[in-house]
């Protein structure tokens, strides 16, 4: 058998990983495909009808449920990339009994399944919007791109961070998704930072995913702006834990793999 | 070929350290058949797991120039939540054959 280049067997590794979490999340529960669509949606109806209960005026120029999908899609995505990652290398122990196999290759298997599932609910989403006639423009197409992607490689850096913790420390996994049930209503999801009283907005500033929901919601609606995003917080908050989780993952593959 | 250098490699149980291997270097040649002879637990396991590469050794390196299969009988390598087909298929692909060849 002819020698690969490491590149090239990370390369299959990966699709190897990333078939098998396709088969296993979504092939054998026939349901699978549709919860990255319901859960998301059940969440904008819900606040949506919880809004107009409350004879809120809502911000003018903007469809209340189109803010709430801009949000909740993107949060949804990196909390699952979040907690994708710290369950990654339990839920592929049995494969690392292949050399091929190395623990960061199931997280990043795992990060392309998170897109995937992301496109696809966008999709489902737009189609959504314009069966209802909602305005679903885009301001600057791109920047939202980009916020998106920025959100991802932000998700994985933290996710391969908290993986590793995890990895030693059990009860880390059980704080961090103890903390992020708070999160929900602290990421600038279902209001703009704009409309919260001075020393709320100070305070929910210092939380990095608010600068990327607001990034994306800046950019999205032509009637809001990125006025509180702060770039390098977000390039802080990227880099550090990437790097940080990074190399905790070099000292540490053999001890993940052997343990 | 497999070459071990200077290999240790202990568990530690209850701040004692369990050696399994204590500066071991040998070379183990090709199309040779080798037996590892132990009692229970004396680590036969473990060695085979570090000559297959997915476990290693405390202190030095085991290397090999070839390519062998991973470590057989050993338990694991199989998940569970997948079909058998679909865990050959696993295999094949990540020992890189294309689609085609894989059916």
């Amino acid at each position: 058998m002819k020698k690969r280049t490491s590149f090239s067997i990370f390369k299959s590794v990966v699709i190897a990983l990333f078939l098998r979490e396709i088969q296993t999340r979504f092939g054998t529960k026939k349901l699978g495909y549709l919860w990255g669509i319901i859960d998301p949606m059940t969440q904008i109806i819900m606040f949506s009808l919880v809004k107009s209960a409350l004879h809120d005026r809502g911000m003018s120029g903007i469809d209340y449920p189109v803010f709430l999908a801009t949000g909740f899609l993107t949060y949804n995505f990196f909390k699952a990339l979040m907690n994708g990652s710290m369950s990654a290398f339990d839920a592929n122990r049995a494969l690392f009994s292949y050399r091929q196999v190395k623990p960061i290759d199931a997280i990043v298997s795992r990060f392309f399944v998170e897109f995937l599932v992301l496109f696809a609910s966008i999709t489902v989403f737009i189609s959504f919007g314009l069966f209802f006639g909602l305005n679903i423009s885009v301001k600057v197409f791109n920047m939202v791109i980009l916020a998106v992607a920025w959100l991802g490689i932000f998700g994985i850096g933290i996710g391969i961070l908290f993986a590793v913790i995890t990895n030693f420390y059990e009860t880390f996994g059980k704080i961090i998704s103890f903390i992020s049930l708070p999160l929900f209503f602290l990421s600038g999801l279902l209001y703009t930072v704009d409309s919260l009283p001075p020393i709320a907005r100070e305070i929910i500033l210092y939380n990095p995913i608010v600068h990327f929901i607001e990034m994306i919601h800046g950019n999205y609606f032509s009637v809001l702006n990125t006025d509180y995003v702060d770039y390098e917080y977000m390039i802080f908050w990227t880099i550090v834990p990437l790097f940080i989780g990074l190399f905790f993952y070099l000292k540490a593959e053999k001890k993940i793999i052997a343990s | 070929m497999i070459e071990l250098k200077n290999v240790t490699k202990y568990f530690k149980t209850e701040g004692e350290k369990k050696y399994i291997l204590k500066n071991v270097t040998l070379t183990i040649h090709s199309h040779v058949n080798l037996g590892i002879l132990g009692r229970n637990g004396a680590g036969k396991s473990t060695l085979l797991r570090m000559l297959g590469g997915i476990d290693y050794p405390t202190i030095g390196t085991i290397s090999s120039p070839n390519t062998f299969s991973w470590p057989m009988g050993l338990a694991g390598g199989f998940q569970g939540s997948m079909t058998g087909r679909q865990n050959i298929k696993f295999v094949c692909r990540i020992y890189g054959q294309r689609a085609k060849q894989i059916n």
